[in-house]
């Protein structure tokens, strides 16, 4: 059940250029989150920005009770945020939309991030390791820059293959370009396909997956104006029998969807 | 001392003047894990129209300086759904059930209304949607006109016996004509106002920032001008007038009150602060008891000018 929390801040790091890892004492709303689910931070008490700034969950520590997010500096919001000295209480209504479904029992997690699309997907992979599975992680970015906080990947004990478009680091050209391979190598029901980053890859990966057979999820970032169901503004197109357009809610139905049930060609 | 929060619109007693403005708080139960449903004055719903509304394509909304815009279309479940799955749920409390309603003609709209009466429900009061400024069809039309504003008032008051209030548009040259011809047409209430028109484009892409391209402005960004529509009203037409834009404080609860709002309408601070309404009403009590004022009723329309 989402609920408002007050959180004070235990470290606030820069991890690159734009990049920052945020760690919050978070008590219970660290208990309740899982992996794709959301918490929206109000990043100051007055009305500019208005809106809450919606993060991934990127960890979860439920001993300590500490929640760590990812956000990259993108305008004022998250500029107020990178900003928030530790100790600072933040405003927190979480946790907030749909989890990742676990994959079948034969099959080995297939995790495709880009860029910032990492949050979501550390926090899985987090939780697929404890739960004794062998994720693979598919990692790209633009440049080596992008590909933030190898320091935490590094520790999971899980396969990571990256990518660069510029080739500054890993195989030079796209994530997707790493996940065609690796969908090559094995029968659809061997594997299961989790996504989150940049429309374009997640189409990209969405096409791939379709054309193999191959189930996944993927994971969306969309403006929102509350995070709970009531504006209605973070639509995306849904896929459907009726020639009629119908759409789901990034906030409510997801971030975290059936590659099925949502149309990104459109 | 004890406070009196109750404030009467029109025919419709409400324990407190704060309600919440349709389409910022969904269908109520939304709303149900951030605050006590039964501390508000009132509930607003979302649009209710006769088929289910699916909504504008996105991007649907926009933050802009102290505001937002947003182009959803009124995307709702229809009558038939909300009858069933939706106004049942606000039964169990203790707070005005409005029900706002639209339709794309007079027609329509008196279908929605005739269905809502079927129901057997409770519903303390219907809010005309006369001014939706993100639909083709209708929407912002039945309030741009007193002629046509007047003539579908008077058909939906042979609908119901419930109140009725007219929410207007303050995209219009006189919003007080408007008022009047809802007055005399037998509207109960005016709430005031609905979103302007607003626009924003990203300069990088050369895009609007809604699919739509404009919008409806609201949030903290319009309450002046809010504030100066329900004055308006106010100076010109003998209707009570529920005060909606940019309420996000009880400090701005108390300015519609003085300005002659006789209620108020919480709406985008919902999204931000979703406790927010019920935090206005204990913000109130609190007020009312410092300040020594027993009803609070006494305040409306009192502003030394």
């Amino acid at each position: 059940m989402p609920a408002l929390h007050v959180c004070t801040i235990a470290k606030n790091e820069q991890v690159s250029e734009t990049v920052f890892r945020l760690t919050l004492h978070a008590g219970e709303l660290a208990l309740q989150s899982a992996p794709g689910q959301f918490v929206n931070i109000r990043v100051q008490d007055g009305p500019v920005p208005l809106w809450r700034r919606p993060l991934s969950v990127y960890a979860v520590d439920r001993q300590a009770g500490s929640l760590r997010l990812l956000f990259e500096v993108r305008g004022a919001g998250t500029r107020m945020l990178a900003a928030r000295q530790v100790g600072t209480a933040l405003d927190l209504l979480g946790p907030l939309g749909s989890t990742f479904a676990p994959p079948p029992p034969a099959a080995q997690p297939i995790l495709v991030a880009g860029g910032l699309g990492i949050a979501p997907l550390h926090f899985w992979a987090q939780e697929l390791t404890q739960a004794g599975r062998h994720p693979l992680l598919l990692f790209g970015a633009r440049t080596a820059a992008g590909l933030c906080a190898m320091d935490d990947l590094r520790q999971l004990p899980a396969e990571l293959r990256l990518a660069t478009e510029d080739g500054t680091q890993g195989a030079k050209g796209l994530v997707t370009d790493l996940l065609e391979e690796e969908l090559a190598t094995r029968q659809p029901e061997e594997m299961a396909v989790y996504a989150c980053g940049p429309v374009a890859m997640l189409r990209a990966v969405m096409r791939l997956c379709t054309s193999r057979g191959v189930w996944g999820q993927i994971c969306l970032e969309t403006l929102m104006a509350c995070g709970f169901g009531a504006c209605m503004g973070c639509a995306v197109p849904a896929r459907g029998p009726s020639p009629q357009a119908s759409y789901k809610l990034v906030c409510k139905d997801g971030p975290v969807f059936e590659m099925a049930e949502i149309d990104l060609e459109h | 001392m004890s406070t009196d929060l109750t404030v009467t619109v029109g025919p419709l007693t409400l324990k407190n003047p704060v309600l919440v403005a349709s389409g910022t708080f969904g269908y109520g139960e939304e709303f149900a894990p951030f605050l006590d449903l039964n501390r508000l004055g009132g509930i607003v719903t979302k649009t209710i129209t006769l088929e289910p509304r699916a909504g504008n394509p996105p991007p649907r909304i926009a933050e802009t300086t102290a505001g937002m815009l947003n182009s959803i279309g009124l995307a709702n479940v229809g009558v038939e759904v909300f009858v069933k799955d939706k106004l049942p749920y606000l039964q169990q409390f203790s707070t005005a059930i409005i029900v706002n309603v639209a339709g794309r003609t007079t027609d329509e709209f008196a279908m929605v209304v005739r269905r809502l009466e079927e129901s057997g429900l409770r519903i303390d009061a219907y809010e005309l949607n006369y001014s939706c400024p993100n639909v083709k069809e209708g929407g912002m039309a039945f309030s741009a006109s007193p002629q046509v504003a007047y003539a579908v008032t008077r058909d939906l008051r042979k609908e119901t016996r419930r109140p009725l209030i007219a929410k207007l548009t303050p995209n219009v040259t006189r919003i007080a004509e408007i008022a009047q011809a809802v007055a005399d047409a037998g509207a109960d209430a005016v709430s005031a106002i609905n979103t302007l028109v607003g626009m924003a484009v990203d300069y990088r892409t050369r895009r609007p920032k809604l699919a739509t391209v404009v919008g409806g402005l609201s949030g903290p960004a319009i309450k002046p001008v809010a504030l100066a529509k329900v004055w308006e009203i106010k100076k010109a037409v003998n209707i009570p007038i529920i005060g909606i834009g940019g309420i996000q404080s009880v400090e701005d609860v108390l300015e519609f009150l003085i300005v002659g709002a006789s209620a108020v309408q919480v709406g985008t601070a919902n999204f931000v602060a979703p406790d927010c309404a019920g935090r206005m009403v204990q913000d109130l009590e609190r007020y009312c008891r410092q300040e020594g004022i027993s009803h609070l009723a006494d305040l409306i329309g009192t502003l030394q000018s």
